[in-house]
């Protein structure tokens, strides 16, 4: 079995720009538009792919170095993250912690590149992100000791497993633990209220400001370790959130319906919410944590195991 | 006598000698090479020591006679030491020669590093007492021998002056130890009851906690390290704070005997008051000095977040989980002496080649000066806690026992974990978010001044010392598993071995963290793409500011980058900024801007005490006549007095 | 012949304190001090070294009366300095003083009463001296005074102390006067005047 899940694992690889197609798609049909194909992410890929790449004044070994680093950790995150509670045995591990280091370094590397040419929006929109990761992480930490706590581990195959069942869904412990995982997935998957994946106003962006100093095949592996990150924080919500009974193969179905449906969640989100102030986004991570805080605080005090 | 005896004794001798050689006339570079070789010497005898486990020379006695020996802790203490101060040995001798003072600092780094061993390894009151004294005067020497200005002068002043206000506490603590016996044996103080144990661990913690940094009581450190010369500061960031963790150890973990629960919760909750101020308050800062100088306030945080961790684990009777806190405070130790030594070395160098450390004029680094700005670059990630260097490793360990302390019932305890493991994420965080800010206006973009556009590599030395440096930050990090069983063997309830010894992290309840893989992995995959991404043809382009043309007035400068932060924490910073518009014939002709933020405690706390107790002497001078008669009829009254009590029986 | 010399010795520093010339009352220290060496020839017991400290006290009478009155020579005070009290008070305070040494000492068993408790009075008299007079003159005399009791409680012990204490005792009053007189000159030239009140002024 654990063959199986290192192939979906790696399939992930080439699936994880379905998913903000998806998104895309669904998001269009919401608002009454026809809107693009599903596969579209795929083509502006190929497209990127035979651009030339572009060498803004100042750019030297950091600028160049940072979308192959951030590409290979979110290629090492894909692997930490199980799917349908096993993982092929690459060698990593499966922390949940080790996991948001990977994505703490791919933040650094794209934070530190926009330096290197040394003005411009990269650099307010690198300032924006690392902010509010300020309060994000300590809102995706709390949220995964919630999610640790019945496991009473952070191995992240631990946690599935203890997520088997419908049972920790009876104390109100899960329920606070998956709203803050909501807040989670808004935050990493750059999405309103918290951040507009579709604008392209410099003043307004946060996750896709660095993107702006990068061409060509750069900025292919830039947009696809975007979709990348949708991939790792939705199987991840999936595997810790979902109920789930059977075996691997009913776990996989599962799951994919999972991700599906929170697709269409998140295309539902933006589309009812509109973008908000940026700095007001730190209390609403604020509030995030102080429910999972809650959560935990719960569990530990015995109510509802 | 034994090896290891030997070694430790020819090692010390060695010391003086090197400090000796460098006080003759063309001694400096010598004496500092001889001080070196004796470092390493030391350190390899306390590597021994560590990995064997038995002790050598004398133990803990409550008498006064002074003995010295060396037992793993002190073992341990005494190889980080020599791993940061080997390197920024080799560093001085390219750097001191030349600046002022020169000969003077050398040798009063070489008494400074005897103090230090000489705490490490008193096994008696008096001489530990004797040496940390030492141990705090010597640097304030050796800094106004460097330079003499007001603002030095100053800050030698309030550095003395709240070390020994806190310091205090550490004389309390002891001399209650001797007291009762209890130097060495926990069940002397148990014995003596709760209250004895309360003062002591309190005075303890106070004493301690003043001179390895502690917030409220940290006022002192960025107003000292800063002003120090470089290899100094690296000393005294990385081991003098550090010495004060090891008497912090030893008295609260090894002689208290008993592993109270409020202890646990007030160096958790120390710890993270610690972490987030140390942090924010480097944030705001403009020079690249005092921003280090803050960081070591965080990362000492840090490290009282895992011996509370420790403390409570003990106190529920998880004695794996208590080691492995143990350990992980241990791992940040050396983690963090080894990576701040380089980053101040590194800012020693920059200093040298620039002449200033404004970061808002400095850029561009990188690309002239490449071995000093890769060593830095290494070091700023690793202090970051970024994957794989040793940084990550040891907060990789911390989170987790916070973690698992967040498993604990009574509530009160599992809610302090999750809190602090909030904190902890929201620090690791900061420091990113400071640390990307300090390479990049250090390291990249362009150059802001002229003497950044001319400035070259330092000599050999200064680059070894910092080469050396920075390895030991990737290799602690690629196999922190094989220093953590020894660790873990430290604890102080730890009987015979906690842990297997594998590469990588590999510990019971979490997922595993395995650095040498995840390296590979990364470097293979990113080799891969690099080679994917093919022969990469760019196009030269300016970076896009709307369309205007880039020159050097838009650059970002420290305060814009941290800016969101800033407003978003306007309540917490309290920022304050005086705009002055100056206006004639009808237009403006100049515009000034000053923002400054406020060191919060300094407002509101030292100054009031400050000046409370300015109050209160100039009151008691009163009694200070100046008069010879004064005094005589005080002293007359006083022994009159004594000898009323006496007759009356008051006094035995 | 001791309980005639011991008393005489109290007599003589309370006088100290009432005298008004510094040439007087060094006089005085000398007789005090020839009385304390003739009761150390009386009582030496035979053994060399006690006959040293008798030697040693004798010419301490003369050498440090000596150089004190040179002293005096060479720091004149233009008008005599009024004191803080009248002599008779400062009698019947320093009077009150030894009186409180003789109730409170308890006994230190290290020789005959009288002669203990004359002793500890002389300390505590010199003190006396020290606080009761303003010429800067009188600050060293009362110290003398105060090591003459010290120096009768070491003599008085049967047996005899070590005499390294006493030459060590010795050598250090010795040093002190030294210096005590060199800044008597320096403070009279700078000043004018001996006067401690006006010493006041240093101090800020």
């Amino acid at each position: 079995m654990n063959a199986a899940a290192a192939l979906v694992q790696l399939a992930g690889v080439a699936l994880a720009p379905l998913l903000p197609g998806a998104i895309q798609t669904l998001k269009a049909r919401l608002q009454g538009r026809k809107g693009p194909s599903v596969l579209q992410p795929y083509r502006t890929l190929w497209r990127l792919w035979h651009k030339s790449a572009v060498d803004p004044g100042g750019a030297g070994l950091i600028y160049r170095l940072a979308p192959p680093l951030v590409a290979a950790c979110l290629l090492a995150a894909l692997v930490i993250v199980p799917v349908a509670g096993r993982a092929g045995s690459f060698g990593l591990g499966n922390d949940a912690l080790v996991l948001v280091g990977v994505l703490a370094l791919a933040r650094f590397a794209l934070a530190a590149a926009s330096w290197d040419p040394g003005n411009g929006f990269a650099l307010m929109a690198s300032a924006r992100e690392l902010m509010i990761s300020v309060f994000g992480e300590a809102l995706l930490v709390l949220a995964l000791l919630v999610a640790a706590l019945p496991a009473k581990s952070t191995d992240l195959l631990a946690m599935s497993a203890a997520a088997a069942g419908g049972h920790i869904w009876s104390g109100p412990t899960h329920w606070c633990g998956a709203i803050a995982f909501l807040l989670v997935i808004l935050l990493e998957t750059g999405r309103q209220p918290i951040d507009n994946p579709d604008t392209h106003l410099e003043l307004t962006m946060i996750h896709e400001g660095p993107l702006l100093e990068y061409a060509g095949r750069d900025l292919a592996f830039l947009q696809w370790a975007g979709a990348a990150r949708h991939w790792v924080i939705l199987v991840l919500a999936a595997e810790l959130y979902l109920p789930h009974w059977g075996g691997f193969a009913a776990y996989l179905c599962l799951l994919v319906v999972g991700v599906a449906v929170l697709c269409g969640a998140l295309a539902l989100v933006e589309t009812e919410q509109a973008k908000m102030r940026i700095l007001r986004v730190p209390a609403l991570l604020g509030v995030g944590c102080a429910i999972a805080l809650a959560g935990a605080g719960m569990w530990i005090g015995g109510v509802g195991v | 006598m034994s090896l290891l005896a030997a070694g430790s004794l020819a090692g010390v001798a060695l010391l003086a000698v090197g400090g000796l050689i460098v006080a003759l006339r063309g001694g400096l570079r010598a004496g500092l090479a001889v001080q070196a070789a004796s470092m390493a010497l030391l350190g390899a005898v306390g590597i021994c020591v560590l990995v064997g486990g038995d002790v050598i020379g004398a133990s803990f006695r409550s008498t006064i006679a002074p003995a010295f020996g060396i037992d793993p802790l002190s073992g341990f203490f005494l190889a980080v030491l020599a791993l940061t101060a080997v390197p920024t040995l080799v560093f001085a001798r390219d750097y001191l020669p030349g600046s002022p003072g020169a000969r003077s600092v050398g040798a009063l780094t070489s008494a400074f590093l005897l103090s230090l061993v000489g705490v490490l390894t008193a096994r008696d009151v008096t001489s530990f007492l004797a040496f940390w004294e030492l141990m705090t005067l010597v640097p304030a020497a050796a800094i106004l021998l460097a330079r003499r200005d007001r603002a030095v002068r100053s800050a030698v002043y309030s550095y003395l002056a709240i070390t020994h206000l806190g310091g205090a506490g550490v004389w309390i603590a002891l001399i209650a130890l001797a007291y009762h016996g209890a130097i060495g044996d926990p069940s002397a103080l148990v014995a003596a009851g709760t209250g004895a144990q309360t003062l002591v661990a309190i005075a303890a913690l106070i004493g301690f906690g003043t001179k390895a940094g502690f917030i409220p009581l940290h006022s002192w450190l960025p107003r000292a390290h800063p002003v120090a010369p470089a290899h100094l500061s690296a000393l005294m960031s990385g081991m003098m704070i550090k010495v004060a963790l090891y008497g912090l150890i030893r008295v609260e973990f090894q002689w208290l005997g008993a592993t109270p629960r409020w202890l646990g919760l007030a160096l958790l909750a120390i710890g993270l008051v610690s972490c987030l101020g140390g942090v924010l308050w480097a944030l705001v800062q403009h020079d690249l000095k005092p921003l280090l100088a803050y960081h070591s306030i965080e990362n000492v945080g840090i490290i009282a977040l895992a011996l509370g961790a420790s403390l409570l684990f003990a106190n529920a009777g998880n004695s794996t989980w208590a080691a492995i806190a143990f350990a992980a405070a241990l791992l940040h130790v050396t983690n963090h002496a080894i990576f701040k030594a380089l980053l101040f070395l590194g800012a020693g160098a920059f200093e040298r080649a620039v002449g200033s450390l404004d970061l808002d004029h400095l850029g561009g680094l990188l690309r002239r000066m490449p071995w000093t700005g890769g060593a830095f670059l290494v070091g700023s990630m690793a202090i970051a806690g970024l994957p794989p260097l040793n940084g990550f490793a040891s907060e990789w360990l911390v989170l987790q026992s916070l973690l698992h302390v967040a498993f604990y019932r009574p509530l009160g305890v599992g809610l302090s974990g999750g809190v602090a493991l909030a904190g902890l994420a929201m620090t690791a965080a900061l420091a990113l978010l400071c640390f990307v800010k300090v390479i990049g206006l250090v390291l990249l973009g362009s150059p802001r001044r002229v003497e950044c556009e001319t400035a070259v590599d330092p000599p050999t030395g200064m680059r070894a010392g910092m080469a050396v440096l920075a390895m030991l930050c990737v290799v602690l990090g690629l196999v922190p598993g094989l220093v953590l069983p020894t660790l873990a063997r430290l604890a102080p309830d730890a009987h015979g071995p906690v842990l297997a010894r594998h590469a990588g992290l590999v510990l019971p309840g979490t997922g595993s963290y395995l650095p040498l893989p995840l390296a590979l992995a990364l470097a293979v995959l990113t080799l891969g793409l690099i080679a994917m991404r093919g022969k990469r043809r760019a196009a030269p382009a300016p970076s896009w500011a709307c369309g205007q043309p880039v020159v050097a007035a838009l650059n970002w400068t420290s305060a814009g980058f941290t800016k969101p932060l800033r407003l978003v924490l306007e309540a917490v910073l309290r920022p304050r900024r005086e705009i002055e518009v100056v206006r004639g014939g009808g237009m403006v002709q100049s515009v000034t801007y000053t923002a400054h933020v406020p060191s919060l405690l300094d407002a509101s706390v030292y100054e009031p005490t400050v000046r409370t107790g300015l109050r209160a002497a100039s009151f008691v001078r009163r009694l200070q006549s100046g008069n010879v008669r004064t005094y005589a009829a005080y002293l007359l009254g006083l022994v009159i007095g004594l000898l009323v009590l006496v007759h009356t029986g008051v006094l035995g | 012949m001791t309980g005639v010399l011991v008393t005489t010795m109290l007599g003589l520093g309370l006088a100290i304190i009432v005298v008004r010339r510094r040439s007087v009352g060094i006089a005085l220290l000398a007789a005090q001090s020839l009385a304390l060496g003739t009761l150390a020839l009386n009582l030496a017991s035979g053994r060399s070294g006690d006959f040293w400290v008798a030697g040693l006290l004798l010419s301490k009478a003369i050498i440090l009366p000596v150089l004190l009155y040179l002293l005096v020579g060479r720091t004149p005070e233009a008008r005599p300095v009024a004191a803080p009290a009248g002599p008779m008070v400062r009698l019947a305070a320093a009077g009150a003083v030894a009186l409180c040494a003789v109730v409170l000492i308890p006994p230190l068993g290290l020789g005959a009463p009288h002669t203990e408790h004359t002793a500890v009075a002389l300390v505590l008299v010199g003190l006396a001296i020290v606080i009761a007079r303003r010429p800067l003159l009188f600050q060293v005399l009362g110290l003398i005074v105060a090591e003459n009791g010290l120096s009768l409680l070491a003599v008085s012990v049967p047996g005899g102390l070590s005499y390294v204490i006493e030459f060590g005792a010795l050598f250090d009053l010795a040093l002190i006067v030294t210096v005590a007189a060199a800044f008597v000159q320096r403070i009279h030239s700078d000043l004018g005047t001996g006067d401690t009140e006006m010493l006041r002024g240093l101090r800020d």
